[in-house]
């Protein structure tokens, strides 16, 4: 019984670490957002996004105990997203009239 | 003893929640979740597209509120460590705590569509439409979408609060905290996409 108290506290404080590192991501991504060099920025910017979904999904969600058969199905989804997003890219990377911009 | 929870007998037949068990409805909501991922996905890529075609979006994209979207964030960002403690709590089968620690969320929830409310009464006041321009159109269309999530789960988080007794449906609280750290990992990428790349202008 104490063992499973005890095993419930250090959950407890795993989690209250994590919201702390996601505050402090985003107090990261909120100066971030000053750089002048704007590829950089967005760059960065959405890097610290990854990282803070990526915490998310790992500690709050727990896929890592979920059974290989979700996270593969996740992923696929994933995957066809970015499929689509690249599929018609071209028309704004090789397309004169559409330069690509900062954000 | 069988690993499975047995079916309660109802009078019209029909299977009752605890017939199911808690990995079905995880697994019910990942796959509700993999669907989301596409629609999300999908307003996304296209907003992603748009606005990498079309630089002087940047006139409107500049009008958003960044400290709204930022408080905004703070809110969703706690009120997924107080689901987390709902479902921690759920699991050690506490249900005063699990109670308790839903309430918060569910009104950390109602915070997040009160600064939204303000957002978009200020945005409107300014003639900011989702007809002004096509900015605005995603950026209502996107943030709206959200809303909406962000609204379901506080209607399923109300039912919950009210259902949840000693050992009864306290199962379902995990597959809800997956929803609703789904809709807090929606506005991680909304937020830097409306927000913060576009204060440079």
């Amino acid at each position: 019984m104490e063992a499973t108290a005890k095993h419930a506290e250090h959950g407890i404080g795993r989690y209250v670490v994590v919201w702390a590192i996601l505050l402090t991501l985003l107090v990261v991504s909120l100066f971030l957002g000053h750089l002048s060099n704007v590829y950089l920025m967005n760059a960065l910017v959405f890097g610290v996004a990854l990282i803070k979904a990526s915490l998310v999904v790992t500690y709050f969600m727990g896929i890592r105990m979920e059974p290989k058969v979700i996270v593969v199905t996740l992923i696929i989804t994933v995957l066809f997203m970015v499929g689509l997003l690249a599929g018609v890219s071209p028309d704004v990377t090789f397309n004169p009239s559409a330069a690509p911009t900062p954000l | 003893m069988s690993a499975h929870p047995v079916p309660i007998a109802h009078p019209m037949h029909e299977l009752k929640y605890e017939s199911i068990s808690p990995s079905m409805g995880r697994v019910g909501m990942w796959a509700f979740l993999a669907s989301e991922i596409v629609t999300f996905g999908g307003v996304v890529c296209s907003y992603l597209l748009l606005r990498l075609c079309h630089p002087e979006w940047i006139q409107h994209s500049s009008k958003t509120l960044l400290p709204i979207g930022a408080i905004n964030t703070v809110v969703l960002l706690t009120s997924s460590l107080t689901m987390v403690l709902a479902h921690h709590s759920a699991e050690l089968k506490n249900v005063a705590a699990t109670k308790k620690w839903l309430a918060c969320t569910l009104l950390l929830g109602l915070l997040f569509l009160c600064f939204k409310g303000y957002e978009y009464t200020h945005e409107i006041e300014n003639g900011y439409l989702p007809n002004t321009a096509v900015f605005w159109a995603f950026y209502f269309a996107m943030t709206g979408l959200h809303g909406l999530h962000v609204l379901a789960g506080l209607v399923t988080m109300a039912y919950l609060l009210i259902a949840i007794k000693e050992d009864y449906r306290l199962t379902a609280v995990a597959p809800v905290g997956l929803y609703w750290h789904f809709v807090d990992l929606v506005w991680i990428f909304l937020f830097p996409l409306l927000y913060v790349t576009t204060q440079g202008a």
